[in-house]
């Protein structure tokens, strides 16, 4: 069962990666160079039917992954996925995140939060990291693409398979 | 204490990412060589080259298999192109050929000091050895019986036959490979001259009678028509010699020839219309 859960992370995690990295995806998806956080509304997602100690460990690779691979600052958004999971864990028995526009909201709450980090570590480490003014409407096509792929994304908790995989949190409760 | 650390292992590996995370971001301002970055890197490279070579090799592949399809629509309308020029040049080195041995008729027709009437070879019978054909002119074009036929082969002049049959638009020409075809022909550079005859379905060669003993005759040697009987006019191309026997006691010797003639190559012939006949053409004057 734990290697069914790996694998199933693995895959999952992959095919994020692939659309969030690739050049070849880069070239379809992308609007003005900007790209959606998938990951992002994938980590938001799968918390509600996966264990949240084992979201906590696939978000913190995940980031650190897209860190090494894409970013300035090496684990600002493994930083940031694990403050968006620890929130979330704190929350989760204020949170009914089984509707799509709390879907969004969070996913909304989690970008803005983003920005605030940006501009904190943007602040620290000047001299690698730096938001200009412009960033900003860069950042806000960032945040509505990123809604944009919130409700396809969502449907991935309806997949039986990933159901069954991960019945435990879903109806152990 | 193991319990204590099941129990808050979320907050306890949420401090250590962070601190982790933290780290890195501190390490990739300063000039350490072995960062957290430089090591998770080092770690995650395998994967992420393995997955990049899957990745890579299965866009390859749908690629491959677009473009395999596109390179069989392409193949496919190459081979039909390709199809349509040979049968376009096929039919350009006919027309080429046509023309040329049309325009040396053409040419040769103006030179020739009697009418010709160029004839088509419609039918010719090569398990005969080519002994008879049929040409495309007939009573209808002034084709009579006995007229001499001539064809252009290589530039020159080479004998054909003469007619044997008329017909209202064919008519039958009797070669000098058939028995009963009897030419006077000499050898090109002296006045001998002797009578050439026909040997099919034996062979294809000519026997040259009474050609008398003292000319010195060599292989190779050609033969041309010599002009007497009235049929053929003299000059025109007749064969070559392949054989040359002396007899001791005879006036003659014996000469092969190998017509200079080849019917896989000739499609038009010309027909002599207005030579001098001298004699009444039969069918006995025919085998002679």
């Amino acid at each position: 069962m734990l290697f069914k859960r790996i694998l199933f992370y693995f895959i999952i995690g992959s095919i994020c990666l692939f659309i969030q990295l690739s050049i070849f995806t880069n070239n379809f998806l992308a609007i003005k160079n900007v790209m959606p956080d998938i990951m992002l509304v994938l980590i938001i997602l799968l918390f509600q039917i996966c264990d949240d100690f084992e979201m906590l460990i696939f978000a913190f690779i995940t980031g650190f992954v897209i860190d090494v691979y894409s970013g300035n600052l090496a684990g600002l958004n493994a930083f940031f996925y694990c403050i968006v999971v620890a929130l979330l864990y704190n929350f989760k028995n204020y949170l009914n995140i089984k509707t799509l526009p709390f879907y969004l909201f969070l996913v909304l709450l989690s970008l803005l939060i983003k920005l605030f980090i940006y501009y904190l570590f943007g602040y620290i480490f000047k001299e690698v990291f730096v938001i200009y003014k412009s960033t900003l409407l860069s950042y806000a096509i960032h945040i509505l693409y990123t809604l944009f792929w919130v409700p396809f994304l969502s449907m991935i908790i309806y997949i039986k398979p990933i159901i069954e995989l991960n019945s435990k949190k879903m109806y152990g409760k | 204490m193991n319990q204590y650390f099941l129990k808050n292992k979320f907050t306890i590996f949420f401090i250590i990412f962070i601190v982790i995370s933290i780290i890195s971001m501190f390490f990739t301002t300063s000039s350490f060589i072995l960062t957290p970055k430089v090591i998770f890197g080092a770690i995650s490279y395998p994967f992420v080259k393995a997955y990049t070579f899957v990745v890579q090799n299965t866009l390859t592949f749908f690629s491959s298999l677009k473009e395999l399809n596109l390179l069989k629509q392409e193949n496919v309308r190459l081979n039909e192109e390709l199809k349509q020029l040979k049968e376009a040049k096929f039919k350009l080195e006919l027309l080429e050929r046509e023309n040329k041995e049309l325009k040396q008729m053409l040419n040769l027709k103006e030179e020739a000091p009697y009418d010709v009437l160029p004839a088509q070879i419609i039918l010719k019978d090569p398990t005969n050895l080519y002994s008879v054909i049929t040409i495309n002119r007939g009573s209808n074009d002034n084709i009579k019986k006995g007229l001499a036929v001539y064809a252009i082969q290589d530039g020159e002049k080479i004998i054909v036959g003469k007619v044997i049959e008329v017909n209202f638009f064919y008519s039958k020409v009797m070669t000098v490979f058939d028995a009963r075809s009897s030419i006077s022909v000499k050898e090109l550079y002296s006045n001998y001259s002797g009578i050439a005859r026909g040997d099919a379905p034996t062979s294809n060669l000519l026997q040259v009678e009474y050609f008398p003993n003292e000319a010195d005759i060599f292989f190779n040697d050609i033969f041309i028509t010599a002009g007497f009987g009235g049929i053929f006019p003299p000059g025109i191309l007749v064969g070559k010699v392949v054989d040359v026997q002396k007899q001791n006691f005879s006036l003659y010797q014996k000469i092969t020839l190998k017509p200079l003639i080849d019917f896989s190559k000739i499609q038009y012939v010309f027909v002599i219309l207005n030579y001098e006949i001298t004699e009444d053409y039969t069918e006995s004057s025919i085998s002679q």
